[in-house]
């Protein structure tokens, strides 16, 4: 579902920019679409998906009631008692609480990391000479798996809220930075003429033309960046912290509480289907232009 | 501006009052005009010897195969390339650079997609600061000369590729430049769009008297629409005839049938050595 490379969550080099994911984009093909259309083919595409999910939950179910040698119930759990955990844990203050602290320093890490590397970005692209001095450092640091600068970030800023927002920021820096960079550096060569005939100044030709071609690619790197801050975040949390979503999960699995564990976990996935949902909404609106389905390069 | 308020939809095919010929636009003049890209054993004559000149208000069409350097001729018109050697004289000033007097379309709209057909028809505007009172009316008006009423506020995506051009034309059009370089603006339509451009053009450029340089590597479109046929030939790009196209205007599509057009035709053809 999200279009996000697990190669780069363990900080594997992604040096192609993220793009825009072509896969569950059908519900927006055309930009005539109706609303009414739109619609019918969210609700299939929700349809097909609970199929998938309850077929798969069954299976399992199904499987829990083999022999324990083949499948060991007591550490894979199973539907019938990870649903009714999944009902407590949503109704349980305490778990809001820590997956409140989860969101605070998602949004904190990547409200951070975002900027930084937005800022640096535009930069680098707009200004020569920061492109010399600083790209070389950005591809080392890219090649860094930055999941490995845990340990640092704990030693740096402690445990608590501090060392896993650095870590959430360190993350997401670098899609917006290489999609900022991507973004303001291709221009259409034609739409160049064109605004060179027009005597268009070089801020003119920024204002008018370069940051909304950018936008798009800016975007999608935004878009990986939020789901990055909340995998630094939960990294952050297994190894340092006494509260969040991710040490709810370390404790469970530290006491084979596992239908509690697999209750947090879905509560997780569908967190992070949240913030994607609201990002992909925010993008709708602030690249309108780009609603179909041709990919921007 | 370019019409005259009262104008409508369908007087536009004639000239304004008694003057079939009004001069009008800037005339060019290409004064032994040498154009070489790369360095030694690179070294590419894109133009050599170019010296001719037009009177103003002609429609000049630049014909010739790829390589025979009518696109550089027009982006040094456009002043985007400087000649190695000579220079081009638009309405009796040496080009330079750029200039708000003339006007470029190109093959592909370049339209914004950000910017519905309004505002990509006011970037002229937009970036010459004019925040005139009459801007609306004058992108009404242009907009009723290609026959796109109805559609100012669809994106460029909306509209299909004969559209879009039209978009491109009236965002040429509401600069009044008065030199308008269009660069094969057809040549990426389909051949039934693109000969219906072709005459709404003929009959656009009749009513506006501007001096217009046509790329195209089309025969027949270039004798459809000009009153002048530059003939080019590459290796090194060169003037290889000047042909006086002496239709009658204004140009309707069954001239297109006529044996004098054939004719003109068969020339040029003959002197491209195609047939």
């Amino acid at each position: 579902m999200l279009d996000v490379t697990s190669a780069s969550e363990v900080g594997l080099p992604e040096s192609p920019p993220v793009t825009r994911g072509k896969s569950h984009r059908g519900a927006r093909r055309t930009a005539k679409r109706s609303r009414s259309e739109r619609l019918r083919a969210l609700g299939r595409q929700t349809l097909l998906a609970a199929v998938t999910f309850g077929v798969l939950a069954l299976i399992w179910e199904l499987l829990s009631n083999a022999d324990p040698g083949f499948w060991p119930e007591i550490i894979l759990s199973k539907p019938s008692e990870i649903t009714p955990a999944f009902f407590e844990a949503i109704t349980t203050r305490f778990v809001w609480e820590n997956y409140w602290v989860t969101f605070q320093a998602t949004i904190l890490g990547f409200v951070l990391g975002a900027a930084a590397g937005f800022i640096l970005g535009l930069m680098i692209a707009l200004i020569p000479v920061f492109s010399e001095a600083f790209y070389p450092v950005v591809i080392l640091f890219q090649s860094t798996p930055r999941v490995a600068l845990a340990p640092v970030f704990i030693a740096w800023f402690g445990f608590g809220m501090s060392s896993k927002v650095a870590l959430a920021a360190t993350i997401c820096f670098f899609p917006v930075l290489v999609n900022t960079i991507t973004g303001l550096s291709h221009i259409d060569e034609n739409a160049m003429l064109l605004m060179r005939s027009l005597k268009a100044s070089r801020w003119q030709i920024f204002t008018h033309l370069r940051w909304f071609a950018a936008l798009p690619t800016i975007f999608a790197g935004l878009k990986a960046a939020l789901t990055f801050a909340l995998i630094g975040v939960i990294v952050g949390e297994l190894k340092a912290t006494n509260e969040g979503a991710g040490f709810l999960i370390e404790r469970g699995s530290f006491q084979l509480r596992m239908d509690d564990v697999f209750a947090y976990l879905g509560i997780l996935a569908l967190f992070g289907l949240l913030l994607y949902g609201i990002a992909n909404a925010v993008e709708r609106r602030v690249v309108f232009w780009q609603a179909g389905d041709a990919e921007h390069d | 501006m370019m019409t005259n308020g009262e104008t409508s939809a369908v007087d536009l095919g004639t000239p304004p009052s008694g003057d079939p010929r009004r001069p009008a636009g800037a005339g060019l003049a290409y004064e032994s005009i040498r154009k070489v890209f790369g360095k030694g054993a690179d070294e590419f004559v894109a133009l050599d010897d170019i010296d001719f000149s037009t009177t103003p208000g002609d429609f000049v069409s630049l014909v010739g195969p790829s390589g025979c350097g009518k696109s550089t001729l027009l982006k040094l018109t456009a002043g985007l390339l400087n000649p190695t050697a000579g220079s081009v004289l638009v309405g009796g000033k040496e080009i330079n650079g750029p200039r708000t007097d003339i006007g470029l379309m190109l093959q592909t709209s370049t339209l914004f997609p950000w910017r519905n057909v309004v505002e990509n028809i006011s970037l002229p505007l937009d970036i010459r600061r004019d925040r005139s009172k009459n801007r609306e009316a004058r992108i009404h008006e242009v907009l009723e000369l290609v026959g796109l009423t109805g559609f100012e506020y669809h994106y460029p995506r909306e509209l299909s590729g004969g559209m879009q051009q039209r978009v491109a034309l009236c965002r040429l059009l509401i600069s009044d430049p008065d030199l308008m370089l269009l660069d094969e603006p057809f040549g990426a339509l389909d051949e039934f769009t693109r000969e219906h451009l072709n005459t709404e053009l003929a009959r656009i450029c009749e009513h506006e008297h501007k001096t217009t340089l046509f790329v195209t590597h089309n025969v027949p479109e270039s004798v459809f629409l000009s009153d002048v046929v530059v003939v080019m030939g590459a290796h090194p790009g060169r003037v290889l005839e000047i042909i006086e196209v002496d239709l009658p205007r204004p140009r309707l599509p069954k001239l297109r049938d006529s044996p004098e057009f054939s004719e003109i035709c068969v020339r040029i053809r003959s002197i491209l050595g195609l047939s």
